[in-house]
């Protein structure tokens, strides 16, 4: 074949995971101008082939040629300049920005313009899909599949030479993957490989030129689309040689249909599911089987009470109630997460206590755990499930993954249930220890328990079940019982299905609360509601009493407005990257302290420069102190890995007490010249508010249409996928915090011009008004989204809400009490307005 | 002894002897009698607000309202009690009732509104101090003589009463977190909120009482200082904000939450209180104190940072991943497939 014509080649591929080979002495190419699906049950390889050819997997052996280069070491960023897109099953997108940004940011930019144009571009793009998605949306409201279309709408758009989509259609509805077809048909006209990956034999028949299947982490062969059937290339994938032997399954399945159903759920729906009905016996097991992603898992841990659902479960004739693990637990339904290191281990603690955390209560007298019977009980826990560990206080970290599983199966079994529903129970465990849990697991059900497996492994399936499920885009669409139980049925059923998702996107009411809501998400509502309780208090102020419409009040407040201003605005740079800066006002008492020494009409005994000599140098000192409090601050946080409240509280604490080692009271008075530059007004109002909104402006321009912007808010967004979009993530956040510094330099010629002398607690209050005054602004502590517009409109509320209690004659209690409630309304309210997120 | 914790929860013991003989090699007066007599009862004091600090902690959040929880249970006590003997029973009512309630509102907003336990605290800290100016009408008040002796004096003529009261109160904590159903459920809420769920243990109910009772322990601190100095400042707690942190990092309680020992705290206040005695005893401003308890924080937590950062840069350097920090990580939604294992970590 002629080499020029290859567009991916990975050749002698092999991959381990802890337990399990994933991948052995696999090759696999791809021709350019060739649509190439890859086929395989679950557990196949697929995606970890895929993700080996894009760079995010390196292979433990083997080589991968993208376009005749060969790639040295895995990584995305080269794989992606060498042409190559991938389409995963959890899109990489940027939750807190808009669909518009996320597009421009991962497309090169020979190809995207201007950021100014990117609305109009996404939409283009977007368009031939037939579906609404305004460019403006931010990720994170978009429904799960509304957030694929744009992730493949991106990865086309980078016209890619090598286009990898994962299962795309799982999210799909039928118009949708005729689209989808016809855009990766369009592909491939212009000369460019799409390697399609998927269970959905049907689909496959229809798009691709070749297919290769894989089973077991090895290829089965390539072959002409036209020369294989559906038949033909099920019988590939299925077959898997069986190496492990299961216990005896129930011996009197016919005459067990009699007794009394243990558990019944009946029309139970949630998110990924709807309307699934089965019963349960005691002493059965019952498994859930499906494609990935077809609602089974969703199905299974809403009966655990961790997702929510309505419909009605009974237990033993007694209704239990939805949505509620505690209330599940206690009825005695137990389950076993899929996801052991994020949903059952206590990684830090000891083998003992992660085995009797379920049933801590039986071994306690008066509320005291009762050391020796819990000991013993965990004892003979290790004994019989033959667990290998060094000892009951070996931390279980350091457990193998089998041992590991075992140990949250005692855990389970401690709580004698009378319901287990194990999810993946030997996913990541070795050959020797899934014998013993499928024998656990038995043993569990003759015991009188019944047992719900969810597993993604037929063979397990057909091995340990009485009856399956097999689940179809949220439905249970077939059921075998007793010796129909097989490896063959389950995938045929699984892979053969057709059932298409049904979707309620054009019924989505937007009911006047949504809207409220999306306005109170959105950028600018929080501005718009700010400027109105603004004005409001105003009139209440002037109605209260007239003095407050003067020009000499109005004057003097915004003068304490542009300090704040500055301090709020660096607060929120922070605030941004999801970091936040406590040292903010400190820093700012410190720097006007210093300046009190240096920027000086009276010489200092000890430093002795005044005037334009001092005024020079204590800039060059302030601006130096400044940049490297940021620094250390970012340092502190990004390569030390400090959280950033401590190690900016601890930097302003050390920030503060220099302050007030150099003055520990208030003196050394400010060059006339620079306080009165600071007071100057141009009419009633002062220079340094006009500064400080040009700042506001000049910032909120670049935030929202200039690459830094768009970066600073991804890496606050998520650090994580910012780096995989090839952004310099550590340069961005400490840059942010030298710059949130730099800016304090000039809060503190705000100080210096109000007081006049160097105070080393005058910048105090002003952190946590900055705090407040951005939250008050919308911005997420969590990083990723806020306006400097609203941080500006946050301040004026705040110096708004001060300056009418003081004319109001309240005392000072009013205004630290105004601080507390707006900051804690506003973010209640903001916080609970962004957790209800859109589902569909 | 359990083996797993000696490491982790011990070495502060070993810098805290460190810290006293540095002091006393510098100038053996700071482990005379009379320093040591000063500083115990502000140990004991700063133990007892620690003890709270380790309880947010522990449940992954950090409380930044302990300097205005100090001062309101000082000035509500004071002012209810309002220097009279049969007062003090009413003001250590209405002192540990008002913290309580922040504590509680602190919990609401973190749990039910998701405001982050960083603002919701900061807020609150507000409203206390707003309380304070309030409640006091901006003087301060005087505490009764009976509870004054009673801080003054020493049990056995030996030990400050202030320091048995601490005694005890971490022992009875650390005994209830260690050794009863309550605690160990509450650590495992802390160390994985979301297998805590998934085993059944109600871990929001153990979030908001976790404000509510480490505010109550701030509030017991301002009691006890108002008791001790007699006539406190109203604004008196501002120093034991990062006197807790400090103690609790020190200590060796991960700030990522989870398991977390109140007795390795107290020796994290034992060293702070020392190193603040050692700066006042060579003759150093309080401010020069500011410095160096915020100087202990940095390195020893920087220390820590740095370590785990070159290990985990080699790791992704291996898979060509990029420096994420710990907790975008551990917020990122799960994958919906398999895990490869290597593949995040």
């Amino acid at each position: 074949m002629d080499p020029a014509r290859i567009a991916l080649s990975l050749t002698g591929v092999s991959k381990t995971f802890p337990g399990v080979v994933a991948l052995r002495d696999v090759s696999f190419e791809v021709e350019a101008g060739e649509i190439h699906a890859l086929v395989g049950g679950n557990g196949a390889g697929k995606s970890t082939l895929m993700g080996i050819a894009a760079g995010s997997t390196s292979p433990d052996s083997g080589r991968v040629e993208i376009g005749g280069e060969v790639m040295l070491s895995a990584s995305p960023v080269r794989a992606r300049q060498l042409g190559l897109a991938i389409v995963r099953q959890n899109p990489a997108l940027l939750p807190d920005l808009s669909v518009a940004e996320n597009m421009w940011l991962g497309v090169r930019p020979q190809l995207r313009g201007g950021i100014g144009a990117a609305g109009e571009w996404a939409r283009r793009q977007l368009q031939p899909w037939g579906i609404p998605i305004d460019p403006g949306t931010r990720i994170v409201d978009l429904s799960l599949h509304r957030q694929f279309i744009v992730e493949i709408a991106k990865a086309i758009a980078i016209e890619p030479s090598i286009l990898v989509l994962d299962e795309p259609t799982e999210h799909l509805t039928a118009p949708e993957i005729d689209q989808l077809f016809e855009r990766v048909r369009a592909v491939r006209e212009r000369g460019g490989s799409v390697v399609y990956i998927s269970h959905r034999i049907p689909e496959v028949k229809r798009i691709a030129d070749r297919i290769t299947v894989l089973r077991d982490g090895e290829t089965r062969g390539t072959y002409e689309n036209a020369a294989v059937s559906e038949d033909d290339i099920v019988r590939l994938i299925v077959g898997r040689a069986v190496e492990t032997v299961f216990p005896p399954k129930r011996a009197d399945a016919a005459e067990a249909e009699e007794t009394a159903p243990l558990m019944i759920v009946d029309e139970l729906s949630g998110d990924g599911f709807s309307g699934v009905s089965m019963s349960l016996q005691p002493g059965e097991i019952v498994g859930l089987a499906g494609v990935e992603g077809n609602g089974q898992r969703e199905f299974l841990r809403s009966l655990a009470g961790l997702e929510p659902a309505r419909g009605s479960v009974l237990l033993a004739d007694r209704s239990l109630k939805l949505n509620d693990p505690t209330a599940m637990r206690n009825a005695g339904v137990s389950y076993l997460p899929q996801d052991r290191q994020a949903e059952a281990l206590l990684l830090n603690m000891p083998v003992r206590d992660n085995m009797s955390l379920g049933s801590l209560a039986i071994f306690a007298r008066l509320g005291v755990v009762q050391r020796r019977a819990e000991a013993h009980a965990v004892a003979g826990q290790i004994g019989s499930l033959d667990i290998k560990t060094p000892s009951q206080e070996t931390e279980i970290r350091a457990l193998s993954g089998g041992n590991q599983q075992k140990v949250m199966l005692a855990r389970n079994a401690l709580g004698e249930p009378r319901v287990l529903l194990a999810e993946e129970p030997t996913q990541g465990v070795d050959a020797g220890a899934r014998v013993e849990i499928y024998r656990i697991l038995r043993g569990s059900a003759d015991g009188g328990a019944g047992v719900v497996v969810l597993s993604s492994d037929e063979i397990e399936l057909e091995g340990l079940c009485d009856r399956v499920l097999i689940f179809s885009r949220g439905r249970v669409v077939r059921e075998l019982v007793g010796p129909a139980v097989t490896e063959h049925k389950i995938q045929e059923a699984a892979l053969r299905a057709t059932q298409l998702r049904e979707r309620q996107d054009a019924a989505m009411e937007r009911t006047g609360r949504t809207r409220l809501r999306d306005f109170v998400r959105g950028d600018y509502g929080p501005s718009v509601i700010l400027a109105l309780a603004i004005v409001l208090l105003g009139i209440y102020a002037t109605w209260v009493n007239p003095s407050y419409l003067t020009e000499r009040n109005f004057g003097g407040v915004l003068q304490l407005l542009a300090a704040l201003t500055f301090v709020s605005v660096g607060q929120l740079i922070v605030m941004l990257t999801g970091g936040i800066d406590l040292s903010v006002g400190a820093l700012t008492g410190f720097i006007a302290v210093v300046a009190s020494f240096i920027i000086v009409d009276q010489p200092d005994r000890v430093i002795g420069l005044a005037g334009t000599a001092g005024l020079v140098a204590g800039l060059v000192l302030i601006i130096g102190i400044a940049l490297g409090t940021g620094l250390l601050n970012g340092l502190l946080v990004r390569k030390a890995l400090i959280t950033p409240v401590v190690a900016t509280l601890a930097v302003s604490i050390a920030v503060g007490g220099l302050a007030l080692w150099l003055r520990p009271t208030p003196g050394g008075l400010i060059q006339s010249g620079v306080t009165e530059l600071v007071r100057t007004r141009v009419g009633f109002i002062p220079i340094a508010v006009i500064l400080a909104i040009g700042l506001v402006l000049l910032l909120e321009f670049l935030l929202r249409r200039r690459a830094w912007g768009l970066e600073l808010r991804a890496s606050g967004s998520s650090a994580e996928v910012a780096g995989r979009l090839g952004i310099p993530v550590n340069r961005r956040v400490i840059g942010a915090y030298m710059l949130c510094s730099l800016i304090m330099v000039l809060a503190a010629f705000m100080l210096m011009g109000q007081i006049g002398v160097g105070d080393a607690s005058s910048g105090v209050s002003y952190t946590l008004a900055s705090i407040g005054a951005v939250v008050l602004g919308g911005a997420s502590i969590f990083g990723g989204r806020g306006s400097f517009i609203g941080a500006l409109l946050g301040a004026a509320t705040l110096q708004q809400a001060t300056t009418v209690t003081s004319f109001l004659r309240l005392d000072s209690s009013a205004t630290f009490l105004l601080l507390g409630l707006l900051t804690l309304g506003a973010a209640a309210i903001y916080s609970t307005a962004r957790h209800t997120r859109v589902r569909a | 002894m359990r083996s797993w914790r000696l490491p982790r929860f011990s070495g502060i013991w070993l810098g805290t002897a460190a810290i006293f003989l540095i002091g006393f090699l510098i100038n053996p007066r700071t482990v005379s009698e009379s320093t040591v007599y000063s500083m115990l009862p502000f140990f004991a004091i700063l133990a007892i607000a620690a003890i709270g600090q380790t309880l947010v902690v522990m449940q992954r959040g950090l409380d930044l309202s302990v300097a205005g929880a100090i001062a309101a249970g000082a000035v509500a006590f004071t002012k209810t009690a309002n220097v009279n003997d049969e007062g003090i029973v009413a003001g250590i009512v209405v002192a540990l009732a008002v913290v309580a309630l922040a504590g509680l509102i602190t919990g609401i907003a973190v749990t039910r509104f998701h405001v982050t336990p960083l603002v919701a605290t900061l807020a609150i800290n507000a409203l206390l101090l707003a309380f304070v100016n309030w409640y006091s009408r901006g003087f301060p008040t005087g505490a009764p003589d009976a509870i004054n002796q009673f801080a003054l004096g020493r049990a056995l003529g030996l030990v400050p009463n202030l320091v048995v009261i601490a005694i005890v109160l971490v022992l009875i904590s650390h005994f209830l977190l260690r050794s009863t159903v309550i605690g160990r459920r509450f650590t495992a809420s802390g160390e994985n909120p979301r297998a805590a769920r998934a085993a059944g243990i109600p871990v929001i109910r153990y979030q908001v009482a976790t404000y509510v009772i480490a505010s109550l322990f701030y509030g017991v601190a301002g009691i006890l200082l108002a008791a001790f100095i007699k006539t406190p400042p109203i604004f008196s707690g501002t120093t034991y904000l990062l006197g807790t942190v400090a103690a609790v990092v020190l200590g060796g309680t991960a700030l990522t939450g989870g398991i977390g020992s109140i007795i390795a705290t107290t020796g994290g206040a034992l060293f702070m209180s020392q190193l603040g005695a050692i700066v006042l005893g060579i003759g150093l401003p309080t401010s020069a104190q500011q410095v160096l308890q915020a100087s202990a924080i940095i390195l020893v937590v920087g220390l820590r940072g740095v370590y785990w950062t070159g290990a985990r840069d080699r790791l992704r350097s291996m898979f060509g991943g990029t420096n994420v920090q710990a907790e975008t990580a551990a917020a990122a939604p799960p994958p919906r497939t398999a895990p490869p294992p290597s593949d995040s970590s």
